[in-house]
C-alpha cells in the first residue's frame, strides 16, 4: 500500500462518514491503474505517456507511472473542483470505474464543454486523406486529419481535428533536424473544414479522400471530451512516428474502448497505412473523392471543342473574346478562365489588384450564362487498395545471382500503380544486396533517398520532372557515396509517361567521378500489371561511357505480391553484360 | 506528416520557404486567398510539404470574423458572417454560375429553404451584390438579403 493511496483513504474516511464502511481496496482489487483504457487515456505506450507538456500529470513521476497518476486524479477530484474541467474524460472515466466516488464527491459536469458540444451536435466522423501534391513526391506520404460532422450535412462548415507541429522555421537545415529528433510541439486544433480544402485541395492541388467512420455519437462524445482535454497540451513531434496520422489514432482509441490501432505503429506511421488499420479495425463505412483543383481544371478544359483558341484567348486576356465563342464553349470557357486566373494568383503571377479586377469582370459574364454545367472527373482508385507500403524481395538472374532487398517505404517505378499517384516515386532506406555465384554477399545499393517526379506536361500545365537520390552504390567493384540529380521533362503519349531527362551521378570514394547523361525512358500502370522501359548513356568525368538499357514488367499478385520481370543491356567501353532478372515483392 | 529529409541535402537549398504559418489569409474583400510560398524543387526536396505543420491553434467557437464589419441584416448568424468572410471568392464564383458547394452552404447557414429558386434570383443579381471590387463580406451579405427579400 503506498503513501498516496493510504493518505486518500484516511482523506475520505475522516470527510465523509458514508465512506467509512465502504471498501475501497476496489481500485487495487481490480488493477484499476492498470487497466487498458487508463494507459489509453494517458496516452501511455512502451513505458511512458507519450504527452510531453507537464500539466498533463498530477502525479510527480505520471509520466512514467500510471498507478501514481491514479491515485493523484483521485486525490484532484477530491480536492479540487476545476479538474472536472481540466481532465473530463479521465473524471467520468473513473465514476464509472469506482461508483462509490459518487458518495465522496457528486460529479458536476464541465459548462464550457458541454457548450461546445452542444454548438458541435456531432453525428459523425469522417477520416480526411490529403494525398500526394502533384510534382511533390516527397509529400506523397500525404497528411491525414479528423473531421466531425454535425447533422445538417453541411461539411464544408464541419469541424476539422488536425494534429500539426507548430514552427516557423525557415532554415531547412534546422527544420529537418527539429523535425526527424522531436523538436517541435505536436498539438491538436480544430478548424473549419473549409480551411483545409482550401489549403490541400486548391492551394496544394492535392486530392482529397474522405472515409466515414461507423463511430456512433457517444463514442464521438467521448473522443471530443479527450481532445477538450488536451486541447493546451502537446506531444513532441516526430515526423517518421508520432506525426500527425498517427495521433489521430490515440483520440480513435480513446473514443471506442475496444480498439487497439498505436501498438501498430513503432518506428513509422505513414498516414497510408494508419488508415489501413482502421479500415481493418472495421470502422470505415463509406468513402467519397474530393477532385484536387488540378482535376477541376483539366475536367472543364476536356469539355471545350476549340480548346486552342480559347486558351490563347486566356493567356492573352482577351476576355471579352469569349462572348464570341460558340455557346457550349463560351460556358466552359469562362469557367476555364476564373479558375486559372485563381491559380495564378495562388501562384503569385498577379497582384491581388488585378486579379479582383479581371475576377469580377469575368464572374459579371459568366452570371449572364447559363447555369453551371457539369463535367466528368475520373475518380482514381481507392489509395486503400494501393499495396502496402514495407517491401522485401528476392530476385535470381541468369547468371545465378541472387538478389535480396527491403525498403520499409515506399513506391518506385517498378511497383504497380494502383492507388498511388502515377508518376510519384519515393524510396526510404531501400538496402538491396547481391550474392553473385562463387562470390560472398555484398552490399548492390543503398538509397538512404530516392525521390522520382514524372509529372505530365499538357497544353495547361507545364511542370517540370526531377529526381534526386542518395547513397551508397557498387561501382567498378567497390562501395561509393552516390548523389544522383536528374531534371527533365515528361509527356502523355497514349496515357504512357514518357520522359526525356538529364541525369548527373556524382561517386565518391578516394576521389569524385562525375558523370553526365541523356536519360529517357516510358511507363504505363494498368491495374495490377506495370510496364516500361529506360535508356541512358553516362559519359564519366574519366572518359569511360556506359550505356544502359532495361525493359520491364511488374505483375501484381495481390495487394501483398507481385512479380518482377526484367531484361537489362549494360554496355561499358566495348564490353556488353546481358542479364535477365525475376524478382519477387513481398509487401507488408 | 511532415517528410523531410536528411540534413545532407538540406545544404543544397538554402531557401527553404516551408512555414504555412504565414499565408495571408485574412480580410473581407474578394481577392483574399492562400498564396502559395515560393519555392523551389530543391527546397520541396528538403521542406517537402507544409503537412503538419500550421500556424494558428483554435479551438472551441469561433464567432464571427476578426475585423470584418457585420452586416445589417443578418442578426446573430456570425457562423454565416464568418463563412462568407473566408471564402468571398469561392462564393462570388458559385453565385455567378447558378449552384455550387459554398453557395448551398451559405443558404443553408442562413436557412433558405428553397435553394435552386434562392441561386437563380442570386444568380441574376449578380452585378448588384458583386457591385466593386472592394465589396466587403457584410455588404455582400446585406446585398443578397436585400435580393432574396
Amino acid at each position: 500500500m503506498n503513501r498516496r493511496r493510504i493518505f486518500f483513504l484516511l482523506y475520505l474516511s475522516f470527510f465523509s462518514s458514508s465512506v467509512f464502511s465502504f471498501d475501497f481496496t476496489i481500485v487495487e482489487d481490480n488493477k484499476i491503474y492498470s487497466d487498458k483504457y487508463w494507459y489509453k487515456l494517458l496516452h501511455y505506450k512502451n513505458g511512458k505517456s507519450e504527452i510531453d507538456s507537464q500539466e498533463f500529470f498530477l502525479a510527480k513521476d505520471g509520466k512514467t507511472n500510471p498507478k501514481a497518476e491514479l491515485f493523484a486524479t483521485l486525490d484532484a477530484i477530491v480536492d479540487d473542483n476545476s479538474t472536472f474541467c481540466r481532465f473530463p474524460s479521465r473524471v467520468e472515466w473513473l465514476y464509472q470505474k469506482i461508483p462509490l466516488l459518487h458518495k465522496i464527491k457528486s460529479y458536476t459536469s464541465c459548462p464550457p464543454l458541454e457548450k461546445i458540444l452542444k454548438s458541435y451536435n456531432a453525428q459523425s466522423v469522417v477520416l480526411v486523406f490529403p494525398t500526394a501534391h502533384i510534382n511533390s513526391p516527397a509529400s506523397m506520404f500525404g497528411h491525414s486529419f479528423l473531421r466531425i460532422d454535425s447533422d445538417n450535412n453541411l461539411s464544408l462548415t464541419s469541424n476539422a481535428i488536425n494534429y500539426a507541429a507548430k514552427t516557423r522555421e525557415s532554415n531547412g537545415l534546422i527544420f529537418a533536424y527539429q523535425g526527424l529528433f522531436g523538436g517541435y510541439e505536436g498539438r491538436y486544433s480544430i478548424l473549419p473544414y473549409y480551411k483545409k480544402i482550401k489549403e490541400y485541395n486548391h492551394l496544394e492541388r492535392r486530392d482529397i479522400w474522405e472515409y466515414r467512420l461507423n463511430l456512433t455519437p457517444k463514442e464521438i462524445k467521448k473522443l471530443l471530451t479527450h481532445l477538450y482535454e488536451l486541447k493546451d497540451l502537446y506531444a513532441d513531434y516526430y515526423f517518421f512516428s508520432e506525426n500527425c496520422s498517427y495521433n489521430l489514432l490515440w483520440l480513435l482509441e480513446v473514443a471506442r474502448d475496444d480498439l487497439k490501432l498505436v501498438d501498430n505503429f513503432s518506428y513509422k506511421a505513414i498516414p497510408i497505412d494508419t488508415i489501413r488499420k482502421v479500415y481493418e479495425a472495421g470502422l470505415i463505412e463509406s468513402e467519397n473523392f474530393r477532385a484536387s483543383k488540378t482535376k477541376e481544371i483539366e475536367a472543364i478544359f476536356e469539355m471545350i471543342d476549340e480548346q486552342r483558341e480559347v486558351l490563347d484567348i486566356i493567356d492573352s486576356k482577351r476576355y471579352e473574346d469569349l462572348e464570341k465563342l460558340k455557346n457550349s464553349d463560351k460556358v466552359y470557357g469562362y469557367d476555364l478562365a476564373i479558375e486559372l486566373l485563381r491559380l495564378k494568383r495562388s501562384k503569385r503571377n498577379i497582384d491581388k489588384k488585378s486579379y479582383v479586377k479581371d475576377l469580377l469582370s469575368l464572374l459579371r459574364g459568366r452570371s449572364k450564362l447559363e447555369k453551371k454545367k457539369a463535367y466528368k472527373i475520373k475518380k482514381p482508385p481507392n489509395p486503400l487498395l494501393g499495396h502496402k507500403s514495407e517491401r522485401l524481395s528476392i530476385a535470381l538472374d541468369n547468371k545465378d545471382t541472387f538478389s535480396f532487398g527491403y525498403k520499409p517505404a515506399f513506391h518506385d517505378f517498378y511497383d504497380v500503380d494502383y492507388g498511388f499517384i502515377g508518376g510519384s516515386y519515393i524510396n526510404f532506406f531501400h538496402l538491396q544486396l547481391k550474392k553473385e555465384k562463387k562470390e560472398k554477399l555484398k552490399l548492390e545499393k543503398f538509397d538512404l533517398v530516392n525521390i522520382r517526379s514524372l509529372s505530365i506536361r499538357d497544353q495547361i500545365f507545364k511542370p517540370l520532372s526531377w529526381g534526386v537520390s542518395f547513397g551508397l552504390d557498387d561501382f567498378r567493384d567497390s562501395i561509393h557515396g552516390l548523389l544522383n540529380l536528374e531534371v527533365g521533362l515528361s509527356y502523355a503519349i497514349e496515357s504512357f509517361y514518357t520522359f526525356f531527362m538529364l541525369k548527373s551521378d556524382l561517386y565518391m570514394r578516394k576521389k569524385a567521378i562525375v558523370s553526365i547523361a541523356p536519360k529517357v525512358g516510358i511507363v504505363k500502370s494498368f491495374k495490377n500489371l506495370k510496364i516500361g522501359a529506360l535508356s541512358y548513356k553516362d559519359f564519366f568525368s574519366d572518359g569511360i561511357t556506359k550505356e544502359h538499357h532495361e525493359i520491364f514488367t511488374t505483375y501484381q499478385l495481390n495487394q501483398n505480391l507481385a512479380l518482377n520481370l526484367k531484361y537489362d543491356i549494360d554496355k561499358i567501353e566495348q564490353k556488353e553484360e546481358r542479364k535477365t532478372k525475376v524478382s519477387l515483392y513481398y509487401y507488408f | 506528416m511532415k517528410k523531410i529529409i536528411i540534413s545532407g541535402l538540406s545544404i543544397l537549398a538554402l531557401n527553404s520557404s516551408l512555414s504555412a504559418a504565414g499565408h495571408p489569409n485574412t480580410g473581407c474583400g474578394l481577392g483574399s486567398m492562400l498564396i502559395e510560398n515560393q519555392s523551389t524543387v530543391l527546397a520541396q526536396v528538403v521542406a517537402v510539404t507544409i503537412n503538419g505543420i500550421s500556424g494558428n491553434q483554435t479551438f472551441g467557437i469561433t464567432s464571427g470574423s476578426v475585423g470584418c464589419s457585420k452586416p445589417a441584416k443578418l442578426a446573430l448568424n456570425d457562423q454565416a458572417q464568418k463563412f462568407v468572410a473566408d471564402n468571398m471568392d469561392a462564393l462570388a464564383i458559385d453565385v455567378a454560375a447558378g449552384e455550387g458547394e459554398n453557395l448551398d452552404t451559405f443558404l443553408s447557414l442562413v436557412k433558405v429553404e428553397d435553394k435552386a429558386v434562392a441561386s437563380a434570383k442570386l444568380k441574376q443579381d449578380f452585378a448588384k451584390i458583386y457591385s466593386s471590387s472592394d465589396v466587403t463580406s457584410a455588404q455582400v451579405i446585406d446585398n443578397i438579403i436585400n435580393s432574396l427579400s
